[in-house]
């Protein structure tokens, strides 16, 4: 290894034990609790779907806890995420935080439902402001359009990471 | 600068200096990738954005690692109080021992800061973060997306 190292290397010198690298991720990752936690907690998550020609793409999005079960989201149908997800429904979001993230995948379904999509649109904003309740007003009410449609994603497999167990010798 | 956005957030967009600062300051992205059988995966990592590139780390065998050394075409999307912005593109690895020093010190500068009281907990970050399976890759954007808010809601 290069003298670039070599700094690394005396300090990992004057330790006897072996070294438990940040990449062991088996051993740093969130509950249950941890993950409801975290997911409550951010502003924002981030959506990923694939487009036609394979690429995969990624946005970030206000979302909704409407339930347990699902997470929520809207979308304006004319959006390609809304087409792609159409064509395979097939979806992953993240969330990350100080303490930790956490990646869910599922599968997608584009409802067109004025009802649903006004509680998605408001639920998200509160979520996305939720100190400042006259901002999350003005951005439900500039979300929910006519040509706005909710993505309801279930949550099948998640894949997280917890910084609290990140060693500290 | 190329810039794809579609019709509706486009009044939205961030400026240049917007975009930057959003990608600079955001302090983690999402990374995305799409698995063998065609599904996108994402996850959050910590990236460094130095020189107007962007910089991503990753670890020697992991599914993430495979596939993309297979079909590198990948997107991140960073957040902050500035902005929202998409980078899509692809990576290209970079083994050098520099590129990765470059790397960690520029993780290492925005997680400890440049403070002598902070120099022992960021050797001992430093210790656990280089491990021998790192590796480091330069993402190579096509294009960007990115959005406003503030735009949003004072139109």
């Amino acid at each position: 290894m290069s003298d670039d190292f070599k700094f690394i290397h005396f300090w990992n010198d004057e330790h006897e034990k072996q070294i438990r690298y940040y990449n062991h991720l088996k051993e740093f990752v969130l509950d249950g609790e941890g993950i409801n936690t975290l997911m409550r907690a951010v502003p924002v998550a981030q959506a990923a779907w694939v487009a036609s020609d394979g690429s995969p793409r990624a946005i970030t999005v206000p979302f909704a806890l409407l339930n347990e079960d699902y997470v929520y989201f809207t979308a304006e149908e004319s959006q390609a995420i809304v087409q792609s997800l159409r064509k395979d429904p097939r979806i992953s979001m993240c969330w990350g935080g100080p303490g930790g993230a956490a990646t869910v995948r599922g599968q997608a379904e584009v409802i067109s439902d004025p009802a649903l999509t006004a509680s998605v649109c408001e639920a998200s904003a509160k979520q996305r402001y939720p100190d400042d309740p006259a901002k999350a007003s003005k951005l439900a009410s500039k979300l929910d359009s006519p040509t706005r449609v909710s993505i309801k994603v279930s949550k099948e497999k998640f894949i997280t990471f917890s910084g609290a167990g990140l060693p500290r010798d | 600068m190329a810039t794809e956005v579609k019709a509706w957030n486009k009044p939205y967009e961030l400026d240049e200096g917007g975009l930057w600062r959003t990608l600079v300051m955001s302090g983690q992205c999402a990374w995305t990738w799409a698995t063998a059988d065609g599904a996108a995966v994402m996850a959050i990592v910590s990236p460094v954005c130095v020189n107007g590139d962007i910089y991503l780390t990753t670890i020697e065998g992991r599914a993430k690692t495979n596939r993309l050394l297979k079909d590198p075409r990948c997107a991140v999307a960073f957040h902050h109080e500035t902005g929202s912005v998409t980078a899509i593109g692809h990576v290209e690895f970079d083994l050098r021992p520099e590129v990765e020093v470059m790397f960690l010190q520029g993780l290492q500068e925005r997680v400890f800061g440049n403070k002598s009281e902070t120099h022992e907990p960021a050797f001992i970050w430093f210790k656990h973060m280089h491990s021998p399976d790192r590796m480091t890759c330069k993402f190579i954007p096509e294009r960007y997306v990115t959005y406003d808010e503030e735009k949003l809601l004072a139109d």
